[in-house]
């Protein structure tokens, strides 16, 4: 491919580019989706079976091609096919053996096999906007097909016919904040790093998506990485005096690392990163920097100290990242999001009145979220601003599977809090979520049902806090352990009610004396679960009963003698030999043996149902 | 403990620096590891779909605490925050591979498939 040296260069690309999809689009194409998610499902023996499939009957009017995931992650290997006569059709939880019946009686035949596909109106997908992830149903490996989709048109608009204020003021009046947590305006960051003292300036995006039950950056990186490029390279414009920029990308991300990596080698070839950018003198670099598996490297002064080569211990601030001294080796530097960075092209693009026309006053535009947990359609997806958690939760995903109650939903990973049922019609938003004490995060949606504990929940997040904190500040490094260990009490049916006095008194001065993000909100899933589930802390307490029957401590297994038919599994399954009786005969638990697995309770056939879990008098 | 001192040495750093960037980040390890490496994440989605009850089952099948290798240097046992496939809950990796769903009744034949 020849270096592209002008906007015109460009857009007789996309000419081209356009052309080609428009003439696949005359063919049956089949798109087997291969995120993360998908391939750990077995999509490429999916993908391999459609080869293997069509090729004997050389079906030359059908394309196999590869696309990225597009969030429909617990119904993987998922596979779209698209032909002229029936439009688009999804297919779900593919696996080797249904692809001959598809290819026979869809491909060849002309029927897609209905039991398999997913409805197209199905609230799961029309509720959605999709926004940030429109581009998953491309191949990310190639950029002529970004190209052709509008890719790096916003670039080429503001390296031609935009001064670089007028892009931060463009970016300003779309509302966009930023999609890594905090929610803080784009622009106005931006504007910090403008107004320092010239010299050389960094952008930085932050890819370093620690939190678990969230991966939307993931997403966003293996299926779209050039919005990202293009993104950064219209800040780099727009700051100015930037001629490097850097990704820092968790190593627990090998795929996202080899698409951008791809990606940016191929931006660079096309002349669309680098010197000279499309003959207009502009000159912009971006390098990837593998994190190493630090949870705090997401807080952005650990992320510089880890990008500098130090142990990425957070810093006192100021001097901020923006300002002189207090950035990327010591030059003013921006860090945004991946997800911020992937909306700039669109809002250059597209306008920013367009970028605000979905969400609410003060909430501009979409967020993707990771709907996980116990929820029926878990996955990733992309909804505007201010939509309710209810109508997420319970229309999109489908509701709380096998008949279960919804307790509680978790936003914001080990900095945010969980919000119970009584609040599920708040609208996700960067006011409405923070004035319940959760945080809105980087978007994930933890859903838990009536058999989650949640001082097993709270403690869960201390101890994820607890060896992810960097030791710096005394609070944390010592006040997250004294925390767990008074859970860990309340836990095994041994706490005070005095207890939680000094968990709340910990818990305020933890967050008020610690130095980074990390010790301020660690003690809020601590907070928002003894404000909302108080009671099931006195349980824990007073009762010695743990009401979701989750903390083993408080827990015991039992075999209903009226409903055991003696069949022995139980008795062979028992790790620890603690099931005593004979064939036909009703089993017993030895309770002084018994290490409270749960064994015995999975194995025991449904039809029998004969083992049951009771804490307390019950 | 020795390969710390080459570096310190080399480097002409202080160990107690080396110390602490190996001991900050988790993809640097201090004891071997094995020929298979199993992952069981524990991140939230994983954790309320009983990732716990999960890595209990692993650890008595191979009777390891996370962090330690079998003697025969079969497999070594980790637990990783968030593999990012959430939507599979609960999920281990073992080598490259990721296995998703996974039941604690279902470990033995998975194991038995890595030599």
């Amino acid at each position: 491919m020849k270096r592209l040296t002008s906007v015109k260069e460009l857009q007789s690309l996309r000419e081209q580019a356009q052309a080609r999809l428009a003439e696949l689009e005359k063919k049956i194409q089949v798109k087997v989706h291969l995120g993360t998610c998908g391939i750990a499902s077995g999509a490429n023996k999916v993908s391999e079976a459609f080869v293997r499939e069509v090729e004997p009957r050389k079906l030359s009017d059908v394309v196999i091609l590869e696309a990225a995931c597009i969030g429909l992650c617990g119904r993987e290997p998922v596979a779209t096919v698209i032909d002229p006569k029936n439009g688009k059709t999804i297919y779900c939880d593919l696996d080797e053996n249904r692809v001959p019946r598809i290819v026979e009686e869809h491909l060849v035949g002309g029927k897609p096999v209905k039991e398999w596909t997913l409805a197209l109106d199905a609230p799961l997908l029309k509720l959605q906007e999709i926004r940030v992830m429109h581009n998953q149903d491309l191949d990310p490996m190639d950029i002529e097909q970004y190209i052709a989709r509008d890719g790096y048109q916003a670039l080429a608009k503001v390296l031609t016919k935009m001064k670089p204020d007028e892009v931060v003021d463009e970016v300003g009046k779309s509302g966009l904040r930023g999609r890594g947590g905090a929610g803080f305006p784009t622009a106005r960051k931006w504007k910090f790093v403008c107004s320092a003292p010239s010299g050389e300036k960094y952008v930085v995006c932050n890819g370093d998506e620690g939190d678990p039950g969230a991966y939307m950056n993931r997403a966003v990186l293996e299926g779209n990485p050039h919005s990202v490029i293009e993104g950064m390279a219209i800040g780099a414009y727009a700051i100015g005096n930037v001629r490097q920029g850097y990704s820092y990308i968790r190593a627990e991300y090998p795929l996202a690392i080899e698409t951008l990596s791809h990606a940016i080698a191929q931006a660079r070839e096309y002349g669309l990163l680098g010197k000279n950018t499309l003959g207009t003198g502009f000159e912009f670099h971006i390098d990837i920097f593998p994190g190493a598996g630090a949870f705090v490297c997401g807080e952005e002064t650990g992320l510089l100290h880890s990008i500098e080569g130090e142990r990425g211990n957070p810093r006192q601030r100021p001097p901020f990242p923006a300002n002189v001294g207090g950035g990327l080796f010591g030059k003013p530097t921006t860090i945004n999001n991946v997800e911020s960075w992937s909306n700039i092209p669109q809002i250059i693009f597209r306008g920013a009145d367009w970028f605000a026309s979905v969400g609410n006053e003060k909430n501009k535009g979409t967020k993707t979220l990771c709907l996980v947990g116990n929820v029926n359609n878990t996955g990733l997806v992309e909804v505007p601003l201010g939509m309710t958690l209810s109508k997420v939760i319970f229309d999109i995903g489908g509701g709380i599977p096998d008949g279960k109650k919804f307790k509680a939903v978790q936003l914001g990973g080990p900095s945010g809090g969980v919000i119970p049922i009584k609040h599920v019609n708040t609208p996700i938003d960067y006011e409405a979520i923070p004035s319940l004490g959760a945080i809105m995060g980087s978007g994930g949606v933890v859903v838990m049902d009536e058999d989650s504990c949640m001082v097993d929940i709270a403690k869960f997040f201390l101890q994820f806090t607890r060896d992810e904190s960097c030791g710096k500040c005394t609070t944390c490094r010592a006040g997250i352990p004294k925390m767990l260990e008074i859970l860990n009490k309340i836990s095994q049916g041994e706490g005070t009610i005095e207890g939680l006095d000094v968990l709340a008194e910990l818990a305020e001065m933890i967050a008020a004396t610690s130095l980074c993000g990390l010790g301020q909100t660690s003690p809020n899933p601590v907070l928002t679960t003894l404000r909302y589930f108080r009671d099931e802390y006195e349980a824990h307490i007073k009762d010695k009963r743990c009401p979701a029957r989750v903390c083993s401590a408080l827990v015991t297994y039992h075999v209903l003698p009226d409903k055991c038919q003696g069949c022995g599994i139980c008795l062979r399954e028992c790790p620890v030999g603690a099931i005593s009786g004979g064939k036909r005969l009703v089993h017993v638990i030895d309770q002084d043996k018994c290490i409270k697995c749960g064994t015995c309770l999975d194995v025991c056939p449904p039809r029998f149902s004969a083992v049951t879990k009771v804490s307390g008098k019950e | 403990m020795p390969v710390l001192k080459i570096i310190s040495r080399d480097l002409k750093v202080p160990i107690s620096e080396v110390y602490g960037i190996v001991s900050f980040y988790h993809f640097f390890a201090m004891v071997p590891k094995g020929k298979h490496v199993i992952q069981v994440c524990m991140g939230t989605s994983c954790y309320v779909k009983g990732g716990q009850r999960l890595l209990d089952a692993l650890k008595k099948e191979l009777n390891l605490e996370p962090e330690e290798i079998t003697p025969d240097g079969r497999f070594s046992l980790e637990t990783v925050r968030c593999l990012g496939c959430c939507g599979l809950s609960p999920v281990m990796a073992i080598g490259d591979d990721v296995h998703r769903k996974v039941k604690p009744s279902k470990l033995k034949d998975i194991l038995s498939s890595y030599e």
